[in-house]
Formats: C-alpha cells, structure tokens, sequence
C-alpha cells in the first residue's frame, strides 16, 4: 500500500491506494499522527484507490478520528468503493465515517 | 463463465503478515478458476483475511516449536464455496456464539464479528494437543 499526503486550505488530504489491512493499517495511522502532530488536524482520507478494507484498516481510522478530534479537528472520509462502504455499514461505523462524495468537498459546511 | 461442479486448491504458507497478501492473491486466482461471482469473491476475500489476521496477531506457539504454517483449502461445488484454514498453533480461545460487533469508538475486536456477518457458516475448532480449524463456507445462489 502506498499513502500520499497533501495540504490544502485548511486540510490536508490523506490517499491510501491499495488494501488497507494489519500489514498497512500503521502507515495511515503514522500519517495522520504525523499531520495533527505539526498542527493539522482536519483530515481528509480519500479512499478512492483503496480496493480493500478490513477490520484493522477500520480501527485505523477509528484511532485517527480519535487523534484528530482530539486535538480540535475531525477526520472525514471520501470516495469510498463500495467494498469500503460495505464494511462500514456492516460495522455500524457508517455514521461515525460518513463517506463524502470528493475529498475537496468533505469539509464544505453541511 | 467457467462452472465446473467442484473444484479444489490447496496452498501452505508461513504464519506470518505476509500470508494476508499471499492467501488474498490465491483465493482471487481460485475465485476466477471456479466461476465465483464478484460477491462471493468479495465476502469470502474479507472473512479469510480477518481469519489469518487473528492468527497473526493472537496464535502462539505449541511448546517452543517455530512459528508454523497455515494450510489453507478451497473448494467449490454447486451449492457451497467452502475454505478451510488449518494452523498447529495453540488451541486459541475463540467463542464464536459470543461474538458480536464492538462499539462505534473501538479500535480492534471487529474482524470475527465482519466474518460471521458477511459468511453462511463460520466455525473454529481446537484440536487436543493444538491446533486450529477455521471452516468458511457460504451457499451459492442460484437462479
């Protein structure tokens, strides 16, 4: 799996690509600590090229929601593939991680 | 589509996180050789991979034997896709009846709680001695 970072107004954008499983799932949370660490802590991550999801991906994000929240932002998620979608809703977490339809739009007032 | 009735694969690999690529990578190559449809495919590749992360994270060694191997079977017929996980770990502590999905704010504790959502049958068996066997099976719909 790869994860690319990039800054935005006010954001920063997190693109994991690949199966975010136990073997990857410490790379996204890295990421987001790394990004609420020197300030940024609204974040979104754009799952679009993210084929698979499990339950260590999920906690991953769980655990980043909770950092970010944590240090007055919030995580978002966008462009999730229907697998990705899937799994949140079996897991009850599809509230919590609402999937936004594009990542530039995921923190535009609701 | 290919159908043939039944059809079987048997792979051994090394108990390690490696496995999670290597066992999702076979079963994609088995699914395509047996005609699973995309759905079948996609519920079992989670249910098998949240069942070799358990082990990954949680099986330890019988004794002071080195980390083990994990066989992993596969066969499909007309009315069911079943895939077998076998491990010579210590009999894990696994109570599937007592599983259920954890809350919104945890971290960890969903993969077996995903695996009995998203399969037909699920079952773990300890043998005396150590050992483990995961049964996965979903029923193919037809019509």
């Amino acid at each position: 799996m790869n994860v690319t970072v990039t800054a935005h107004d006010g954001f920063a954008v997190i693109r994991p690509s690949g199966r975010l499983t136990m073997v990857s799932a410490p790379q996204l949370r890295h990421a987001v600590d790394d990004l609420v660490g020197h300030g940024t802590s609204r974040v979104v991550v754009d799952l679009a090229g993210t084929e698979f999801i499990d339950s260590s991906g999920l906690g991953s994000l769980i655990g980043a929601l909770k950092a970010t929240r944590l240090a007055g932002g919030d995580l978002r998620i966008a462009a999730a593939p229907e697998q990705v979608r899937t799994v949140l809703r079996l897991t009850n977490l599809d509230r919590v991680l609402r999937n936004h339809p594009s990542a530039e739009t995921a923190f535009d007032a609701e | 589509m290919p159908s043939e009735p039944h059809s079987a694969r048997r792979v051994a690999m090394p108990a390690d996180p490696a496995m999670l690529e290597r066992a999702a990578g076979e079963l994609a190559a088995f699914a395509a050789a047996s005609g699973l449809t995309g759905d079948e495919l996609a519920r079992l590749d989670l249910a098998l991979g949240e069942v070799l992360a358990n082990i990954v994270a949680h099986a330890r060694p019988v004794g002071d034997a080195e980390r083990g191997m994990v066989e992993l079977r596969l066969s499909a017929g007309p009315d069911a896709v079943l895939v077998t996980v076998e491990d010579r770990a210590a009999v894990a502590a696994v109570d599937l009846s007592a599983v259920s999905m954890p809350a919104e704010d945890a971290e960890s504790g969903r993969g077996l709680a995903l695996a009995l959502a998203v399969l037909d049958g699920f079952a773990h068996d300890g043998r005396e001695g150590g050992g483990n066997r995961w049964t996965l099976r979903l029923d193919r719909r037809r019509g």
